[in-house]
């Protein structure tokens, strides 16, 4: 099979859902157009925006930072040590392997050392870990940004992971959370850093070829914590429809993302659900609050919020008082 | 109609029938002729632990599923994960630093690795 776009070289990667296939140069620049089509297209970045991208380690997030490098972003990474032993020392190897290639420095955050590690915080809050590292990824995401003065955080979240979302959210008729699914969340006042997913158009087949014939090493072994994720069912129900009927994900997204689609509106400002107190069920956000309300600051940590504490506060918390129950238990 | 993945064993599994295989393979071939073969009828592939194994044929590693398989080329890859029961929406196929595509076709000797493209969480 030959390239489609030069015509010369053999093709490397075949995208049924582009009617195309193409060399491994042509590719990047494909990928790299689609990329910057689905920021120029939601306006989710500036030329003069700080970025604080937020790096796991997985092809999607080094991808997304590899390509905001190269398109003259000011970029620094932000890694998240879950504290998950094994998978986070070698996701965080991957990271700072790919970050010293670039020249970067990542900054890295230790849940370990902020006595949320994600394992014993899901056992101590009796909470499923996806949604205990929800909670915890987006208070860290916001802190470091505002303390950092980035104006903007980005994330690897492709077409897949947006549309499985957006299944799970239909299914469920989650008609809150449809208004607000979008790849950008505004930012608000108070703290709340503005939120972006510029990998949008990009399906999960292309991040990884794009990243392997880029030659970025990135951990290939799935989070363990995450094998019985719903947004998977999701994935898996998409990835059948995609296989008979290619570009049917792309469709169903960009449909959904039309302004005319009664189904959502677009938030002009963050809602209770874009704060880092939210919580997320694999994947799905559930509104950690009492609906709609007005961003003040944690009477705890100062960070902004919609409640009087915030979520990560609260799981703090109850870690911590699981811990003293605990000791408590053992010195009897 | 049987799931593509009941015909896909993993070494150690196959391993179980060598005694079997081997009196086969010596009342038809004699002791040291282990030339190439096609399998048995009923099955597509061959087996490192099996005295008909071809030395030649295509090594599929499935990283993710922690698994090997040896099976008969030359092929193309589509036809390889259909064998392997992976889907190849959710995949990207790799030799050495080349990607291949769905209609490439693998040369027996040859090992290629089936990397999983979804994550979950």
């Amino acid at each position: 099979m030959k390239c489609k776009r030069c015509r010369r070289a053999d093709a490397a990667v075949e995208l049924p859902s582009h009617h195309a296939a193409f060399c491994s140069d042509c590719f990047f620049v494909f990928f790299r157009r689609q990329v910057t089509e689905g920021i120029r297209k939601l306006r989710l970045l500036a030329p003069a925006d700080r970025v604080l991208v937020c790096v796991s380690g997985g092809k999607d997030s080094l991808v997304l930072w590899d390509v905001l490098i190269d398109a003259g972003y000011e970029t620094e990474g932000l890694y998240i040590d879950l504290g998950i032993e094994g998978y986070s020392a070698r996701s965080k190897e991957k990271v700072l392997a790919y970050a010293a290639s670039r020249g970067k420095t990542p900054i890295v955050v230790e849940l370990a050392k902020e006595g949320v590690p994600i394992p014993e915080a899901a056992r101590c809050a009796r909470m499923q870990e996806c949604s205990v590292c929800g909670t915890v990824k987006r208070y860290f995401f916001n802190r470091v940004a505002a303390e950092g003065k980035f104006t903007v955080v980005a994330t690897g979240h492709n077409l897949d992971d947006e549309t499985a979302r957006l299944l799970g959210n239909l299914l469920h008729w989650q008609r809150d959370h449809l208004a607000r699914q979008h790849p950008l969340l505004p930012g608000a006042d108070g703290g709340l850093v503005r939120k972006v997913k510029p990998l949008w158009r990009v399906s999960e087949v292309e991040t990884a070829a794009y990243g392997f014939l880029k030659g970025i090493d990135y951990v290939t072994e799935e989070c363990p914590m995450s094998e019985d994720a719903t947004s998977l069912v999701y994935k898996e129900a998409l990835s059948r429809i995609e296989d008979r009927m290619p570009g049917t994900r792309i469709v169903f997204y960009q449909g959904f993302l039309d302004p005319s689609n009664p189904l959502r509106k677009r938030p002009e400002t963050a809602t209770p659900e874009d704060a880092p107190g939210a919580d997320v069920v694999h994947g799905t956000e559930v509104a950690a609050g009492e609906g709609e309300g007005t961003a003040r600051t944690c009477v705890e940590c100062g960070t902004a919020t919609f409640t009087e504490t915030c979520s990560f506060c609260r799981l703090k918390e109850r870690v911590r008082k699981a811990r003293s129950l605990r000791a408590a238990t053992v010195s009897r | 109609m049987a799931h593509p993945m009941e015909k896909t064993r993993s070494i150690k599994e196959t391993t179980i029938n060598t005694m079997e295989r081997t009196r086969i393979s010596v009342f038809l071939l004699g002791e040291n002729d282990l030339g190439y073969l096609t399998p048995r009828p009923g099955e597509t592939q061959l087996f490192r632990g099996d005295t008909m194994y071809n030395e030649r044929m295509i090594t599929v590693r499935l990283s993710q599923k922690k698994k090997e398989l040896e099976l008969p080329g030359p092929r193309r890859v589509m036809d390889l994960l259909a064998e392997a029961g992976v889907r190849p929406t959710t995949v990207i196929v790799t030799q050495g630093r080349k990607l291949l595509t769905k209609d490439h076709r693998v040369e027996d000797g040859a090992t290629i690795d089936v990397i999983s493209v979804v994550s979950g969480g």
